[in-house]
């Protein structure tokens, strides 16, 4: 399973709308010469894609959405392919600005292809998609949907841990320095740590 | 390949927990790690973008995955850095510290041999780090050997930094403007 984690520069809400959007995969996706809708029912639907990357292969993909959480899909036919299936996972951003998508790609293409250059193949599919996402979204921005209101952070509603920096402290034989875990000895003028 | 290491780390459970989910602060105290910023956070996940020391270009993402004061997994999204999986391991012992097992799954790569990968994962030095780290945010800091008068204190609290000389409580504020060197 390859895995590729991307940026996109708009909220999760548009990013869920334009992945779920299959017909108009044909505008964006790279390699996709068509995407047809052949059933729907809910959040599962039926699609004939037709990609031509590398090579010209037609498929039956079904999508299962998990709305503005996840999108996965795997192949249900292809006379080209042993197998193909794969995930979309939005999360917000930290600095909410925008959406992270971890991006999961599996690509079974028998004997006749090794797998190292099919997964090379693959993250570079989902690298070139992640890309395409950012242009579409420039290009053919989706209605602006706003951010829904952020909790504070957890970092700033929780009450931080003292968390102890430096100690000195004046012994017989000098001083003892605490530095962040580390301990250091310093003899007073003279002598030595350690010695009378 | 994976190699294991196991320590008592003098704190509680959710100490060490918050030490190692404590993203934003891993470089603190984590050997070979410059730099860490949180991506994005959801419940239990977490993926953040790590950067190493002493290698600008070398990033890698981390996704991780926790379980409350129980368990913490980090694991490197495409990247060709040699390790596929790092998990701890965390159970209080009956006198209240915590029992931490490391395990680092490696992987064959390229990259244990171009940029000092095997150095990178070395469970029982991370495991030294995290103690040290742990240290910091004991209450009763104890110091072997030292009786003595204290001199000075600096702690770092939801105040701020808190200075005590010779007994007397400073607040210490940070200078506008500058930036840390």
């Amino acid at each position: 399973m390859i895995k590729v984690v991307f940026n996109v520069h708009a909220p999760r809400q548009n990013v869920y709308a334009i992945l779920t959007d299959y017909a108009a995969y044909k505008k964006w996706v790279p390699g996709c010469e068509r995407c047809d809708v052949l059933s729907s029912t809910g959040n599962v639907t039926e699609t004939q894609v037709v990609m031509n990357s590398a090579k010209r292969m037609e498929l039956t993909l079904r999508f299962e959405a998990e709305p503005i959480q996840s999108l996965r899909f795997r192949m249900t036919k292809s006379r080209d392919l042993k197998g193909y299936s794969g995930t979309y996972r939005l999360m917000t951003a930290a600095d909410q600005k925008g959406t992270v998508v971890i991006a999961e790609l599996e690509i079974d293409a028998g004997f006749m292809a090794p797998k190292f250059m099919v997964d090379r193949m693959a993250t570079k599919a989902l690298q070139d998609t992640g890309e395409a996402l950012n242009g579409y979204l420039k290009q053919a921005p989706s209605p602006a949907v706003a951010a829904p209101q952020r909790p504070r952070a957890e970092k700033e509603m929780k009450p931080r841990r003292s968390k102890h920096v430096l100690r000195v402290v004046k012994t017989q034989a000098g001083y003892r320095v605490w530095l962040l875990g580390e301990i250091l000895d310093m003899a007073a003028r003279g002598d030595k740590p350690g010695q009378p | 390949m994976e190699k294991q290491s196991a320590s008592v780390v003098p704190g509680d459970p959710a100490l060490v927990y918050e030490i190692l989910t404590g993203y934003e602060d891993i470089a603190e105290w984590m050997p070979h790690v410059a730099a860490v910023k949180l991506l994005a956070k959801e419940g239990d996940l977490v993926l953040a973008e790590v950067q190493m020391q002493g290698q600008k270009q070398r990033r890698f993402t981390m996704e991780c995955i926790h379980s409350r004061a129980k368990e913490v997994i980090w694991r490197p999204v495409e990247s060709d850095i040699p390790i596929s999986q790092v998990r701890w391991d965390l159970a209080a012992t009956p006198e209240g510290h915590c029992t931490v097992s490391l395990a680092i799954d490696r992987r064959l790569s390229l990259a244990l041999f171009s940029w000092g990968g095997i150095r990178f994962a070395r469970p029982r030095q991370w495991l030294r780090a995290l103690r040290n780290q742990v240290s910091l945010f004991q209450p009763g800091l104890q110091l072997p050997d030292s009786e003595g008068e204290k001199i000075l204190e600096i702690v770092e609290t939801n105040e701020g930094l808190v200075c005590w000389i010779r007994g007397r409580k400073y607040n210490l504020v940070a200078a506008a403007g500058e930036q840390p060197r």
